[in-house]
């Protein structure tokens, strides 16, 4: 075996726990909107910014999106989530998805937007109007 | 040899528990095979420790007690709380004293203060529009943080009659077992969330706490159009009434 395999095997761990590795934005919508499909609401109320979580309030945010699980679940020609665009600008992300029915029609067409915190991609899901 | 490495192991400081690795880098070896391996055991040790470190910085830190002064408290102030379960994080957020996650309005009677509030049915909890004391409203695992409001107006006699009918609301919805809104909808009162209970009932009495102000949450097919406490705390018609005394550590 070569030193640089070697080499290699000694850089593998130092590789696997820095930030390289960590998801994108469009990787984080993709996992909230499959927690929520999926009904593992407090692993999507992870994925939410900081902010909202305390502008809201967890137990708000895992009752509402409890029931949106429910929803979601009842619907049988459930697709897939396809990320259309992702654009980064610095810590900020703006990434648009379309959920798709099983038979390839749209479901839903939407762009969400995230915060970087601590190195992790969140969405951040409050405004005014 | 054995010396010199015992000279060693006396002088060298590390922060984690690399020294031994260490120490046999400096053996001669034919491969570069100690050389590798132990070079990956002290990244591993090294990034192991920083995984460590990071994790007891945002580890949660003691609970702190609020303490508070019920005695200035009045029937109809409102009552803002943030929950438990962000305190290590929310010391980040910039605006932390003015991002309330709930609210309830207070009932004062024969000297025992209540709150009434509408909260979600989490685990054993019964869930929906109840009323409780002061105290296990703010209880340390309920409370991070608490503000205390009043309707500006209630300086007078006949604003505090408007403050206490509120309440007088408030409390028909907790006699009523009105179930939490799930679907944080404002145009029915069948169900309330916490906002809304206490924006409904201070309208019913003639007072808009939100104005045409309404907030959005957005998170996918989860999209309302909803009022969050912060919304009523701004409102001009209310004022801070403070209440809260120095915090100590929980003991």
């Amino acid at each position: 075996m070569s030193i640089s395999r070697l080499a290699l095997f000694a850089v593998i761990p130092l590789c696997a726990s820095c930030a390289m590795f960590k998801p994108g934005p469009g990787k984080t919508v993709k996992e909230f909107v499959s927690a929520v499909e999926g009904g593992r609401v407090q692993e999507a109320v992870l994925l939410i910014s900081t902010d909202t979580r305390t502008r809201v309030g967890d137990a708000k945010l895992r009752s509402g999106l409890a029931k949106t699980s429910r929803e979601v679940q009842a619907i049988t020609d459930k697709g897939e989530i396809e990320i259309t665009d992702e654009q980064v600008h610095g810590d900020l992300a703006d990434v648009a998805y379309t959920e798709k029915f099983a038979d390839g029609r749209v479901a839903k067409a939407d762009t969400m937007h995230l915060v970087k915190e601590n190195g992790d991609w969140k969405i951040v899901a409050t405004g005014g109007k | 040899m054995g010396g010199f490495l015992r000279g060693r192991q006396r002088t060298v400081k590390q922060p984690f528990s690399t020294e031994r690795v260490s120490l046999y880098a400096v053996v001669p070896c034919k491969w570069g095979l100690t050389l590798a391996l132990c070079a990956a055991v002290i990244v591993n040790a090294y990034t192991n420790s920083a995984v460590v470190g990071s994790l007891l910085e945002s580890a949660p830190r003691p609970p702190v007690r609020l303490d508070y002064d019920e005695a200035v408290l009045r029937t109809g102030d409102l009552m803002f709380r943030r929950g438990r379960s962000l305190t290590s994080q929310a010391v980040l957020a910039a605006d932390r004293r003015s991002s309330f996650s709930h609210v309830g309005i207070v009932l004062r009677e024969r000297g025992v203060i209540t709150v009434v509030h509408a909260a979600p049915r989490e685990g054993e909890g019964r869930g929906g529009v109840v009323r409780e004391p002061l105290r296990t409203f703010l209880a340390t695992e309920n409370a991070s943080e608490a503000a205390a409001y009043r309707l500006r107006a209630a300086s007078t006699a006949d604003g505090r009659r408007v403050a206490s009918r509120a309440a007088e609301a408030a409390l028909t919805y907790a006699l009523r077992h009105v179930e939490f809104d799930d679907d944080f909808d404002l145009g029915s009162d069948s169900t309330v969330y916490c906002t809304e209970l206490v924006w409904r009932v201070y309208r019913s009495v003639g007072v808009d706490l939100a104005s045409r102000h309404r907030d959005s949450l957005a998170l996918g097919r989860f999209a309302r159009t909803l009022l969050l406490p912060s919304t009523l705390q701004r409102s001009p018609a209310l004022m801070p009434v403070p209440f809260l005394l120095p915090q100590h550590p929980h003991s």
